[in-house]
C-alpha cells in the first residue's frame, strides 16, 4: 500500500498551521503558563525544596473549606437563578414578534458588557443605606451579591437559549401537538430537551463567571462573604502569604477545570446541533398565554434598568441640587489629593490600553481559530486540537488576581523584563479575552460549509486567498463584535490591572475601585461619574459596531451563526 | 487530453471508499459515475479534483501525472448537489471568482475582449440567466442556483468538469429541463466532464460512456449502448433499469426492461397479480409465476387486474437481454 501522497503545497499548508498554532502556544505558554506556574510555584517550593506540607495544611482550615463551599454554592445559585429569570426572557426576545424587541435585546444585553466595578458601584448605590432602596436593608447582603451576578448574566442565558430557540424547527413542535399533546406538554417532552445543550451551557458559563467573580465580590461582599478569588486577593495584598494564595490559585485551577470539560462537552453537542438549524421558525405575535413570561421578564429588565439608572442619577446629584460637579470633579485628583492622575487621564489610559489589548486579543484568537476549526480525520490532529481547545479557554475561569500576581512575580526581572515597557496590563486584558474572541468566532468558522472552501480552492484560489475570500468575509461580523467585545471586556478588567497597572497610570476601574475605598462625598460622587463614563464607553462601543455590522449583511447565514455564535456561545 | 484514472483507492481511516479504480475520459466525452449511495462514486470525484487524498494508484491528465497538484493548480470545476454558492457575492461575484481566483488568472482575463464583465455576461446567457448580474444568491430558487454553479465552475473554462450530482436536489420537472440544458451547454462548449449520479436516466441523458459503482468498485465501464444492451451481471442489470432477472426458458438468464413482460390472455407464462400501480399511461404489476419468483409487467391502463387474480402474460424478447455469463 502506498503513503498517502501529501505533496508540496500541503506541506507549505501544513506549515501553515503550525505557524499559526504556534504563535497562541507561545503567546499563552509566555504570558499565561509562565506567570501562573511561577505563582504556584513559589508556593510549593519551600526553602528546602519542593514542599506540599503547605497544601494539607491550608485546605485541612476551616476557613478554607467554608470559603471553597461560599463560592461553589453561590454560584450555583447565581447560575440556577439566571437560568431561572432568562429562560421566559429568551422566549419572549427570540420566539415573540412584537413591537420594539430589538431595542429589549439591546437593552438586556448592556449589563453583560459593563465593567464589574461598575455594576458593584451601581448595587452599591441602591442599596446604601442612603440609597434609594436602603430601606430594604440589603446593604452588603448576599441577596445583593446574587442580584448583581443574575444582573450581569441575564444576557448570557438569554442570548445562548435564545438563539437556539430561535433557530428551533417549530414543525416539531407542531407534530408533537397534532399527536395530541397539550401546551406544556410540547414544551416539557420536545422544547425543552431540544434546548438541553443550550441551557446547560449557559447554566456553566454562567456558574464560572460566579464562581471567579471578583469586582462584584469585592466591593459588595466586604469582609463578610469571601471566594476563593477574593481570598487569593487578601492573601497576596494584605497578608502576604503566597504559598496560601498558591494553594488557593491550584484549588481554583481544579474546579474551573472541572466545569470547563463538561463544559467542553456540552459545547460539542451545541455545536454538533446547530447544522441542524434552518431560519424556518417564525416568531409569532404575543398571546395571553406569555403572560407569565412577560411577567418575568418586565421583573428582569427592572433589575437591569433600575441600577443603572440610579448610578446615572445620583452621578448628577450634588451637594446643592442638580449638576455635573461630579464630571468636572474628574478633572482634578478627588479629595485630599487622593489621586495621581485625573479622572480622564484615567479613562485615555484605559482606552489607549483596551485598543492594544483588543488588537492582541483579536490577533491571537483568529490564529487560534483558524488552528481549531481544521477538523482533520487523523486521530492525533484531532486530539491535539480538542486539547488546545480546552486548554486556551482556562484563562477564562483562572483567577485574574493570579494571572496579575504572577506577572508581576514572573515578568519583572530578565529574561522578560515587562514591567517598565507598560505592556503588561493591555497583555494581561488580551488574556482575559482571547477567550471570548475564539469562542464568539469559532463557531462560526465551524458552522461554515466546508465545501466553499473547496468550491473556491477548485476554481483556482491558493489557500491564502480562499481563507481572505471565504472565511473572512464569513466571520466578518462575528469578527467585527469579537473585537468590540474584546474592548470592552479590556477596558473593564479589573482583577488583574488592580495589581499590574503602575501608580501613576491607573486605568478607570482601578481609579474607581481607588475612589470608593476612600471617605469623602467628593471621592463617591467622582467615582459615581466615572463609573457612567465607562459603561457609557463599553455600551456605545459594542452597539456601534454591532448596528455598523448588521446593517450590511442581513439575512445571511452567516448572520444567524454569528447571533447563536455571539458570545452566549460558549 | 484524456483523464486517466489507474487503479485509484481512496480510503477514510480503515475504510476504503474507492478500491483500485481505472478509467478513462476522452476529450470532450462526458463519462457518468452511476451507483448506489455509498457506492464510492463521489469520493472518486473528489479524488479526481483533489479533495481527498489517494491510498493508492495515480490519476493523470494528459501526460501530467497529478499527484502533487494541488487543488487550485489543477484547472478543473467541480459542481456541487446543492450549489454551495458564496453567500456574500452577487451572482456576478460568484461567477467572476474563478476568474480572478490569482494574480495570474485575473491579468490574463482582463487582457481577453471585454475582460471578466463581459465573460460573466456571456456565462449568464449560456446559463439562460441574462440580467441576474447583481442578484443576491439568497433570492435564487434552487435551480437558479443551480444554473448559476453550473456558470460559475464553466467560466475559467475549465479543462475538465466534475459534476457530483448536480441535478439530485431539484424536482422532477425543473431536473428533466436543467438535464436537458444541461447536456446542450456540455455539447455547445465541447467541455470534457464527469458526471456523478445515482439516477440511471440522468447517466442516459448526458453521458456518452458509463462506469457502474458498487462497494467502491467499478463493476462494468463503456459506452452507454454497449452497457445499456450488454450489462455484465444481474446487479448491473437491476441496476440501470431492467426490472427483473429470471431464468431464460431457452437456456440462460435472461434481464427483463418491465415492458418485456405485457398483459395478454393469450400468452403463454401464467401467473398471480401481487401488485398493482397504476401509470399514467399503462398499469405496472407484480406477478408471481412459478420458477421465475415475483416479476413486473405492464398491461393497458384500462385492464382490470387485482391483486390475487390470475392473469397470463406474453414476453417480447426485443425488451429483454441475456445476461453474459
Amino acid at each position: 500500500m502506498v503513503r498517502p501522497s501529501r505533496g508540496l503545497s500541503g506541506n507549505l499548508r501544513l506549515a501553515g498551521l503550525i505557524l499559526a498554532g504556534a504563535v497562541p502556544v507561545l503567546a499563552f505558554g509566555l504570558f499565561f503558563f509562565y506567570p501562573v506556574g511561577s505563582l504556584i510555584g513559589r508556593g510549593l517550593v519551600g526553602p528546602d525544596g519542593f514542599d506540599l506540607s503547605g497544601v494539607g495544611d491550608v485546605l485541612a482550615r476551616p476557613r478554607f473549606s467554608r470559603i471553597l463551599w461560599f463560592t461553589v454554592w453561590q454560584a450555583a445559585l447565581s447560575a440556577v437563578l439566571a437560568v431561572a429569570v432568562g429562560i421566559p426572557g429568551a422566549y419572549l426576545l427570540y420566539r415573540c414578534s412584537f413591537r420594539g424587541r430589538n431595542l429589549l435585546r439591546a437593552v438586556v444585553t448592556v449589563p453583560f458588557v459593563l465593567p464589574t466595578v461598575v455594576v458593584a458601584l451601581a448595587f452599591r448605590t441602591l442599596f446604601a443605606q442612603n440609597g434609594p432602596l436602603g430601606s430594604w436593608g440589603l446593604d452588603g447582603s448576599l441577596v445583593t451579591i446574587l442580584l448583581a451576578h443574575v444582573f450581569l448574566n441575564y444576557a448570557v442565558v438569554v442570548r445562548t437559549v435564545g438563539g437556539t430557540w430561535a433557530h428551533l424547527d417549530r414543525r416539531t413542535e407542531e407534530a408533537a401537538r397534532s399527536l395530541g399533546a397539550r401546551g406544556t406538554r410540547v414544551f416539557l417532552t420536545i422544547t425543552l430537551p431540544a434546548l438541553g445543550p443550550a441551557i446547560s451551557a449557559a447554566m456553566l458559563m454562567v456558574f464560572l463567571f460566579c464562581a471567579t467573580s471578583f469586582g462584584i465580590m469585592l466591593i459588595l461582599g466586604g469582609t463578610k462573604y469571601s471566594t476563593l478569588e477574593t481570598e487569593i486577593y487578601r492573601q497576596t495584598t494584605q497578608m502576604l502569604d503566597l504559598p496560601t494564595a498558591a494553594v488557593l490559585s491550584i484549588a481554583q485551577l481544579v474546579l474551573v477545570t472541572v466545569v470547563l470539560l463538561v463544559a467542553a462537552r456540552v459545547r460539542r453537542r451545541t455545536e454538533a446541533t446547530l447544522k441542524l438549524r434552518e431560519a424556518r421558525s417564525g416568531a409569532r405575535a404575543l398571546r395571553w398565554a406569555d403572560l407569565p413570561a412577560v411577567v418575568v421578564t418586565a421583573a428582569a429588565l427592572l433589575l437591569v434598568v433600575v441600577p443603572i439608572g440610579t448610578l446615572l442619577v445620583r452621578s448628577l446629584q450634588t451637594a446643592d441640587g442638580w449638576g455635573l460637579d461630579n464630571y468636572r470633579a474628574l478633572g482634578s485628583l478627588g479629595e485630599g489629593n487622593l489621586l495621581l492622575v485625573s479622572g480622564w487621564e484615567a479613562l485615555g489610559n484605559s482606552v489607549s490600553s483596551a485598543v492594544t489589548a483588543a488588537a492582541l486579543a483579536v490577533a491571537v484568537g483568529i490564529a487560534l481559530s483558524v488552528v481549531l476549526a481544521r477538523r482533520p480525520r487523523e486521530r492525533l490532529p484531532r486530539r491535539v486540537i480538542g486539547f488546545l481547545d480546552g486548554m486556551f479557554m482556562l484563562p477564562l475561569g483562572v483567577s485574574a488576581v493570579t494571572v496579575g500576581f504572577g506577572f508581576l512575580i514572573a515578568l519583572d526581572r530578565p529574561p522578560f523584563d515587562l514591567r517598565q515597557s507598560g505592556l503588561l496590563v493591555p497583555i494581561a486584558q488580551a488574556l482575559v479575552a482571547t477567550p471570548l474572541v475564539v469562542r464568539m468566532i469559532l463557531p462560526v468558522l465551524r458552522a461554515a460549509d466546508d465545501r466553499l472552501r473547496q468550491a473556491a480552492a477548485v476554481l483556482g484560489a491558493p489557500p491564502g486567498r480562499v481563507w481572505l475570500t471565504v472565511d473572512l468575509p464569513l466571520m466578518a461580523r462575528a469578527l467585527a463584535g469579537a473585537t468590540a467585545f474584546a474592548f470592552a471586556v479590556a477596558l473593564g478588567e479589573f482583577g488583574a490591572t488592580s495589581f499590574l497597572a503602575r501608580p501613576q497610570e491607573p486605568t478607570l476601574p482601578v481609579l474607581i475601585g481607588r475612589l470608593i475605598s476612600r471617605p469623602g462625598a467628593t471621592n463617591t460622587g467622582m467615582a459615581l461619574a466615572a463609573g457612567v463614563i465607562l459603561a457609557l464607553v463599553c455600551a456605545v462601543v459594542v452597539f456601534a459596531v454591532d448596528r455598523f455590522a448588521s446593517g450590511g449583511r442581513r439575512g445571511q447565514k452567516s448572520t444567524q451563526a454569528a447571533g447563536v455564535g455571539g458570545m452566549g456561545a460558549f | 487530453m484524456d483523464l486517466q484514472l489507474s487503479d485509484v483507492s481512496v480510503a477514510y481511516g480503515t475504510t476504503t471508499a474507492v478500491d483500485r479504480v481505472s478509467l478513462r475520459v476522452r476529450p470532450g466525452q462526458v463519462l457518468a459515475l452511476l451507483g448506489p449511495s455509498g457506492c464510492g462514486k463521489s469520493t472518486l470525484l473528489r479524488a479526481v479534483a483533489g479533495l481527498e487524498p489517494l491510498r493508492g494508484g495515480r490519476i493523470t491528465f494528459g501526460e501530467q501525472d497529478l499527484a502533487g497538484v494541488p487543488v487550485h493548480r489543477r484547472g478543473f470545476g467541480l459542481m456541487f448537489q446543492d450549489g454551495v454558492l458564496f453567500p456574500h457575492r452577487t451572482v456576478a461575484g460568484n461567477i467572476a471568482y474563478g476568474l480572478t481566483a490569482d494574480r495570474a488568472t485575473r491579468a490574463a482575463w482582463r487582457r481577453v475582449d471585454g475582460g471578466v464583465s463581459a465573460r460573466v455576461e456571456e456565462l449568464l446567457e449560456l446559463v439562460g440567466l441574462s440580467g441576474y448580474t447583481d442578484r443576491k444568491v439568497a433570492s435564487l430558487s434552487g435551480g437558479e442556483q443551480q444554473r448559476v454553479a453550473l456558470a460559475r465552475a464553466l467560466a475559467p473554462a475549465p479543462r475538465l468538469l466534475l459534476l457530483d450530482e448536480p441535478l439530485a436536489a431539484l424536482d422532477a420537472g425543473l431536473r428533466d429541463r436543467l438535464l436537458m440544458d444541461l447536456r446542450g451547454i456540455l455539447a455547445a462548449t465541447g467541455t470534457t466532464a464527469v458526471f456523478v449520479t445515482h439516477d440511471q436516466a440522468e447517466a442516459f441523458a448526458v453521458a456518452d460512456t458509463v462506469a457502474v459503482m458498487e462497494a467502491g468498485q467499478v463493476r462494468q465501464h463503456g459506452p452507454l449502448r454497449e452497457v445499456w444492451d450488454h450489462p455484465v451481471s444481474e446487479w448491473v442489470a437491476r441496476f440501470i433499469g431492467y426490472s427483473s432477472v429470471i431464468d431464460d426458458p431457452a437456456g440462460g438468464r435472461l434481464a427483463l426492461r418491465p415492458s418485456a413482460l405485457r398483459l395478454d390472455p393469450r400468452g403463454e407464462i401464467s401467473g398471480i397479480v401481487t401488485g398493482v400501480s397504476p401509470r399514467p399511461e399503462s398499469l405496472l404489476i407484480t406477478v408471481t409465476v412459478d420458477g421465475w419468483g415475483v416479476v413486473s409487467a405492464v398491461g393497458p391502463s384500462e385492464a382490470g387486474a387485482a391483486v390475487g387474480d390470475r392473469v397470463r402474460l406474453r414476453l417480447d424478447r426485443s425488451h429483454a437481454v441475456v445476461l453474459a455469463g
